[in-house]
């Protein structure tokens, strides 16, 4: 579909914006303000990073004429699918679901973890202007709902996907989430150095927030979801795992 | 350098000269070989999104991640030369520039 024939779906033939039914992923990149408050040097090497993991690295999310239409703000991304037939809920989604899968590697190799929601309703984007209750709903999803970083699935996308899907997993607590290291067993390359990078960068945030249980604990999800992922699918012998006492707490004792 | 080993080129199971073998789950996406080959070119690298952009069909479109890893693994396309700055792109690989047929 043409940029100009996307760009048509959200304006009637005079104009006046309209909600389209989409899929829409919205994600909030952890630790940016953090990010922010160093050296002016470091500040523009998190900005050199996260350029190359949006826009350089898979594909350029924002790409003005692409299929799927994407806004940047403060430390969120939103990216929507729009559905332009009857029926076509299940590809926009998987396609979306997809696209996040992506977009958390490269920016899991740039350093950024997030954490977000994928919705299905109805979204407006167009000119800068994002609206809708599809984007009301991944809001909701990623502020209130995920709690780790991980990009769960609302109950209506979640009820519109095909069964199995490999790059989807369910959580303990009942929701469905992005399985974005799946998709590094498509690649022809060696997934083992990615799996060590993944891996490092883990335990880096778990020794960089050993004093602030909090944020460990969202960090502990991810080497827990790695070990599990590693464990699950096997690395020929190849030991990637997030070592045990990096995902310990420590108590100290009384003295 | 292709990581692709050529003696396993052009068979059911190409492999990595380090050993790996085709994962069988992206034989599925062998289907969308006629829609999205021909909008690789030779010599021009086409990007994740310039293919895209050529693609109508939904599934496709959705699926053209998975493809591109499909496509790569039998030597139907591969990497162009890392750009500076920019995303991946392909050109026609080993496979497509000697004709040999492939599984449709």
């Amino acid at each position: 579909m043409s940029q100009h024939r996307v760009d048509d779906l959200f304006v009637d033939r005079r104009g006046i914006p309209r909600l389209v039914q989409c899929a829409v992923l919205f994600i909030d990149l952890l630790g940016v303000r953090a990010m922010n408050r160093g050296p002016i040097s470091q500040v523009r090497h998190h900005l050199i990073e996260l350029d190359r993991a949006v826009t350089g690295r898979y594909r350029n999310y924002f790409r003005p004429e692409s299929e799927w239409r994407a806004a940047f703000f403060s430390d969120t991304l939103v990216l929507a699918a729009p559905i332009a037939e009857p029926g076509g809920e299940d590809a926009a989604i998987r396609g979306l679901v997809r696209q996040a899968a992506w977009l958390q590697l490269a920016l899991s190799w740039s350093d950024f973890f997030v954490r977000g929601g994928l919705s299905l309703g109805y979204f407006h984007i167009r000119d800068g202007l994002i609206f809708g209750p599809a984007l009301a709903e991944a809001y909701e999803l990623e502020s209130r709902r995920a709690i780790y970083p991980r990009v769960i699935l609302g109950p209506d996308a979640e009820a519109a996907m095909t069964r199995p899907n490999s790059h989807l997993l369910c959580d303990g607590d009942g929701w469905t989430f992005i399985n974005y290291l799946d998709s590094l067993f498509d690649d022809l390359e060696d997934p083992v150095p990615t799996f060590q990078l993944h891996r490092d960068r883990v335990v880096e945030r778990l020794g960089r927030h050993r004093d602030d249980k909090r944020v460990w604990e969202k960090y502990r999800w991810v080497a827990e979801y790695h070990n599990a992922f590693v464990d699950r699918d096997g690395l020929d012998g190849e030991d990637v795992h997030v070592p045990a006492d990096a995902m310990t707490w420590r108590f100290e004792p009384f003295a | 350098m292709s990581l692709l080993d050529p003696q396993s080129l052009g068979t059911d199971t190409p492999r990595t000269l380090d050993g790996r073998t085709y994962p069988d789950r992206l034989r599925e996406f062998e289907r969308y070989d006629h829609l999205v080959l021909p909008l690789v070119e030779a010599h021009r690298p086409k990007t994740f999104d310039d293919l895209a952009a050529g693609l109508d069909d939904r599934n496709a479109l959705a699926d053209l991640p998975v493809w591109l890893a499909s496509a790569e693994w039998r030597g139907l396309i591969e990497r162009a030369d890392e750009p500076s700055r920019g995303p991946r792109a392909y050109v026609l690989g080993p496979l497509s520039r000697a004709g040999i047929p492939h599984a449709a």
